[in-house]
């Protein structure tokens, strides 16, 4: 058997593998493309209500591959045979993908190194707290699943899936909707001062 | 502190009036009942102010964000020369300030309110009292916000700030001898974010049809050109609240305008109300400050004086900016202005005497991370408004008589080189003059 004929299938199957945490970070872009092309432009839209309401769906769906794909990523990545490792990288990769973007975006506005730390900004830490704590209620959803609705919870719950659930929604509570996420907001300020003095 | 009872007595003498200024925080111009501009909205306090004394419908910010537009008011300085560029530059210690001047003309001087400039508070020479807050970098709260009492926390539970901070002002004023002259500077939190109205508002503008610029929509908070600016949710429900909050502010403003009238100082008191800065509710698909668009950069200023002004409701479109509010308060006070002051004083224009005027504004904005606004400079005509960008974004110009929302950039239009190229070197010659 050729190399050729080996690595085909391999890169089949990682790509099977790899699918869902692809589409997360392609709807993404897909998404932050479509809001950059018509934000502030209601001319192109069919009426004013139009654009409002294409808008709006378009910014809040932006939320969903950024802050809770997870849910899907995690438990289908798992079952199609991906290590833990493998799927958490596949669950992170979108709100990295989401800081990536931000960083590059702020490129316009702040020197390059002023510009990465913008891609650590507190939004993007509490998506990839949430992708975590999304993972978790996934995996315990599949497991539940998978040893039928009415199984006893014994069969299946899952007290590091549940931590990890907990741990990343309070994570994201506090880097975005704790009064506003201005607590952390202004640590990750006082870090700025101290790693930019000038 | 003692105050100079010569010089007060000088000052008293030579008619020198009573100061009181109130500064509140994102009160963008075109929202005071007067205007109509917005069709629910109540300041009646602002509004009885503007029939008894003079509007300046021209008032503009140096830089259209809170800490460096409060350091030039409090100093009459661009922010390049008194060093307060944005959020996060510190106060420079020994930083000459208004009250300099005015306690030397034996002037009792208070500073009440937000004080907001990074780094520690400052000994503000010549200020008796002095109550402001740290919290939340110098933002404070709006309920249970702790003070700072002439340099002691004091916890204020139960408390709603706007209206804690009148209380004291009006403590302050009750002290006061009619053979002294005083200075009451009074700034507000409100209406900054977090939008909070005294309890027994809120909701006031639940049902009232809000119109916003079409270009705006609900989740536009989330987007990142606005998402620090602390609105994230529905873009109305902020305003609403915005608007509620600035009604409570209106009731403030009132009160104290009250006590100054019960007190018997209202003749010879000289009140100016204004902010430090506008701010944009959806206008370029914006929620925030920190750009040199009109919604931003334009200040409600109203003045009441009863002694001075001769045309009670007049409304003044001179170009006036708040760099010359320090110059004005010295010039009230009798005592010269000095030579590092960049502002002018209004007492020509308050006394309606003839004087040549400004014809155009400079601004200038600085980088001030995270927020997405390049560091900036422009130049406001009667009719045009240009801007350079340091980075990242080409230079803008509108034709304000004929576009005033600012929508259609004809900076590249070959039709406006000419003038595009005159502005250009209008905003370099100012630069050179102001920063």
């Amino acid at each position: 058997m050729s190399a050729a004929a080996v690595s085909a299938p391999r890169s089949r199957r990682w790509l099977h593998v790899a699918a869902p945490a692809l589409i997360s970070v392609a709807t993404y872009l897909a998404l932050e493309l479509a809001v950059t092309r018509a934000v502030g432009r209601p001319m192109d839209f069919w009426s004013p209500d139009g654009y409002r309401l294409s808008m709006d769906a378009l910014v809040l769906l932006r939320l969903g591959p950024v802050m809770f794909s997870g849910v899907i990523v995690w438990p289908v990545m798992r079952a199609r045979g991906a290590g833990r490792s493998g799927a958490l990288v596949g669950v992170l990769a979108t709100p990295i993908a989401f800081g990536v973007v931000s960083a590059i975006g702020a490129m316009t506005f702040f020197p390059p190194l002023e510009a990465l730390y913008y891609g650590t900004n507190p939004i993007v830490l509490g998506a990839l707290a949430s992708q975590v704590g999304m993972s978790g209620l996934g995996a315990l959803v599949a497991a539940w699943h998978r040893a039928g609705w009415r199984a006893s919870p014994a069969r299946w719950w899952s007290w590091p899936a549940f931590a990890a659930f907990v741990i990343g929604e309070v994570v994201l509570f506090a880097c975005v909707m704790w009064d506003g996420g201005q607590h952390v907001f202004y640590v990750w300020i006082q870090l700025y001062r101290a790693i930019f003095p000038s | 502190m003692p105050v100079d009872e010569a010089m007060a007595a000088r000052s008293r003498d030579a008619g020198a009036p009573n100061l009181v200024v109130i500064l509140s925080d994102d009160h963008r111009a075109d929202h005071l009942g007067s205007t109509g501009a917005v069709p629910f909205l109540q300041t009646p306090a602002l509004d009885a102010m503007a029939a008894s004394g003079l509007t300046f419908s021209h008032a503009y910010c140096t830089t259209s964000l809170c800490s460096p537009s409060r350091a030039s008011f409090l100093t009459g300085q661009y922010a390049s020369r008194h060093g307060v560029q944005n959020n996060l530059s510190a106060w420079v210690a020994g930083t000459t300030t208004v009250f300099d001047g005015l306690a030397g003309a034996g002037y009792r001087c208070a500073y009440i309110g937000k004080w907001h400039m990074p780094g520690d508070l400052p000994d503000l020479p010549g200020v008796e009292r002095f109550i402001t807050f740290t919290v939340q970098e110098g933002q404070g709260r709006y309920i249970d916000c702790p003070l700072i009492i002439d340099g002691v926390e004091t916890p204020r539970p139960g408390t709603y700030v706007t209206t804690d901070l009148t209380d004291y002002a009006i403590a302050w004023l009750q002290e006061q001898d009619p053979s002294t002259p005083f200075c009451l500077f009074l700034a507000h939190k409100a209406v900054h974010h977090e939008f909070v109205p005294p309890a027994d508002l809120l909701g006031t503008y639940d049902d009232v049809p809000v119109t916003l610029p079409d270009e705006s929509f609900t989740f536009q908070t989330l987007l990142d050109r606005n998402v620090w600016e602390g609105t994230a949710g529905r873009l109305e429900t902020a305003y609403r609240r915005y608007c509620e909050t600035l009604l409570g502010l209106d009731r403030e403003i009132g009160r104290l305008v009250g006590s100054l009238d019960d007190l018997g100082f209202a003749d010879d008191t000289a009140i100016f109300y204004t902010s430090d800065n506008g701010y944009s509710w959806g206008e370029h698909v914006l929620t925030g400050k920190r750009w040199a668009y009109d919604d931003n950069i334009r200040l409600p200023f109203i003045a009441r004086w009863p002694a001075g002004i001769p045309d009670p409701g007049a409304v003044r479109a001179e170009p006036i900016l708040n760099i010359d509010l320090a110059p004005t308060l010295l010039d009230l006070a009798a005592v010269p202005i000095p030579a590092s002051m960049q502002g002018v004083s209004l007492v020509p224009l308050l006394r309606d005497e003839p004087t040549q005027w400004r014809e155009e504004i400079y601004y200038e904005y600085f980088e001030d991370f995270p927020y997405q606004v390049p560091a900036s400079r422009a130049v406001r005509t009667a009719d045009h408004l240009y801007i350079e960008y340091d980075r990242g974004l080409p230079p803008e110009l509108y034709v304000t008589s004929t576009d005033p929302d600012q929508l259609v950039n004809v900076a590249d239009d070959p039709a406006y080189a000419e003038l595009r190229a005159e502005l250009s070197a209008l905003l370099a010659d100012l630069r050179g003059e102001y920063a």
